[in-house]
């Protein structure tokens, strides 16, 4: 069979031109076409690099942001306790301060009451005694006697003078 | 390839014979036959495009003519005779006759087979420096449409078969094997073209796949590590007795060395000369059918194109199929031969 016969011009041909084309492209081609796509693949790498780190850094700053937010809200919740307290405080302190000085001014008005029901009394037995001194002196002008109604008036007078002086 | 079937048979309707039509389609030729036409007067006229014959005479040294001259028999220049041979073992080729007796020259004709592998290659050429020139002007861009489609393949070549096949060393192969790969698809797919710049059955040529294991046999084997002869002819896996003293494993070893490269030449070739065939066959039903009558031969046409358009749609996958396949093994087997010694 003439099929399994190889044509030796065909082979000469085949294998020049075979290898020629390699040659060329191996020579001129190839090299170009994969530096070049290397060149790309690395771009993309690095853009996918460049790209990851952007991602990173952005999620660190959402979570310092969220750190820096949720400290502030905690200071200020603090503050806040802490201005509450201070009203309450000073609220308790004024209530106080108001409930002592009540204490202390009624306590000023109860002496001052006290004092002068005392000057009263005082004076009340100042002109009662005079009065009395009065009374017993119009008593002993006219009724000086030995009627024994009248020493009986004069007795408890008298008495009721000592028991209130004492 | 249809077409050019169609014209043949018409022209020969009264002696047709299948087998030596079949081969006549898928035998390399002197020139590049478009059709055969009939004239009113029954005379044939051969429609093709000639090709330059470049042969060494006997007597004359280097000849060069146009292929037109051998469609009429002999064809005499200069004292020296050509004719187209009969011999069983080289039909169709070129043969100088010498005192009476066919001689085979230095044959270096452009035939129809180097003009198609001339054509491949030139497109190759064509279509790597277009991208190259792409990768020039805009070192970043990726490039669209059918270079984008190149890329691809290129890619797929280099990351899927060289790297995983090969290894470490697999940048000095990668050459080579996008050139086997690109060039076999080239003309595996320039061969289902029916007319040219397509039609030569190329890869389904002995020669051609031939040269192309070749090239792979040298890039296995000049390469090789030391592990991979000493793996060869010192098969340390087997048993002695199977190497003392009659080398049995080595013996089998070293015709494993030629039967890989062996292997990819007819897988190629059988591959693609079947898938030529199928296709004629059913042609060929046509004519055979339709000479005992002509509406028999109708209802066979329309199944056989129906088959053949099948088979053609198979053929473009197998025509992938096969450029890849070759060159797969072709790095497998580059990367056994890169053992190393654990």
């Amino acid at each position: 069979m003439d099929l399994f016969n190889p044509e030796s011009g065909l082979v000469i041909w085949m294998l020049v031109v075979f290898l020629l084309l390699m040659a060329i492209l191996a020579k001129f081609a190839f090299p170009v076409i994969s530096k070049a796509i290397g060149e790309r693949e690395e771009r993309i790498n690095n853009a996918v690099k460049v790209a990851e780190k952007a991602e990173e850094r952005l999620r660190q700053i959402d979570i310092e942001r969220n750190k820096v937010l949720g400290e502030a809200h905690q200071q200020q919740s603090l503050m806040l306790e802490e201005v509450k307290q201070l009203k309450e405080k000073l609220v308790n302190e004024a209530r106080e301060e108001a409930r002592k000085e009540g204490e202390r001014m009624r306590a000023e008005a109860s002496a001052e009451i006290e004092a002068q029901k005392n000057q009263a009394m005082k004076d009340i037995r100042q002109e009662v005694a005079r009065l009395s001194v009065e009374i017993a002196g119009k008593v002993l002008q006219e009724n000086l006697s030995t009627d024994k109604s009248q020493m009986a008036l004069v007795n408890k007078l008298i008495d009721a003078e000592n028991i209130s002086k004492s | 390839m249809m077409l050019t079937v169609t014209g043949g048979v018409m022209a020969s309707e009264e002696s047709f014979e299948p087998g030596k039509f079949i081969f006549g389609h898928t035998r390399n030729a002197y020139g590049w036959h478009i059709t055969t036409l009939t004239k009113e007067n029954g005379e044939k006229q051969h429609v093709s495009i000639p090709l330059p014959v470049i042969v060494k005479s006997a007597n004359n040294g280097w000849m060069f003519f146009s292929s037109e001259h051998l469609e009429e028999g002999s064809y005499v220049c200069d004292g020296a005779e050509f004719r187209l041979s009969e011999d069983p073992t080289m039909v169709g080729r070129l043969v100088e006759v010498v005192d009476g007796e066919e001689v085979r020259p230095w044959d270096l004709s452009i035939t129809k087979d180097v003009m198609e592998v001339l054509i491949a290659a030139g497109f190759l050429l064509i279509v790597f420096f277009s991208l190259t020139r792409h990768y020039k002007r805009n070192p970043m861009k990726a490039p669209g449409g059918f270079l984008g489609c190149i890329e691809v393949v290129v890619l797929f070549i280099v990351n899927e078969v060289c790297k995983p096949c090969i290894g470490k060393d697999y940048k000095r192969y990668t050459p080579y094997l996008l050139t086997v790969f690109f060039f076999i698809w080239t003309l595996n797919l320039l061969g289902m073209i029916p007319i040219f710049p397509g039609g030569a059955n190329v890869t389904g040529n002995l020669a051609v796949t031939m040269v192309l294991a070749s090239v792979s046999f040298v890039f296995i084997n000049v390469f090789a590590s030391k592990e991979y002869w000493k793996d060869i002819f010192l098969v340390p896996a087997s048993p002695m007795w199977l190497k003392v003293p009659v080398p049995i494993m080595p013996l089998l070893e070293f015709v494993g060395v030629f039967t890989k490269p062996l292997a990819l030449m007819i897988r190629l070739f059988a591959n693609i000369l079947a898938g030529h065939i199928i296709e004629l066959v059913f042609m060929v039903l046509i004519f055979i059918f339709g000479m005992k009558s002509q509406s028999m031969g109708a209802g066979v046409g329309v199944f056989s194109v129906l088959f053949a358009f099948f088979m053609q749609v198979l053929e473009v996958l197998l025509a992938s199929i096969q450029a890849y396949v070759f060159t797969l093994l072709s790095a497998v087997f580059i990367g056994l031969s890169k053992v190393e010694s654990e």
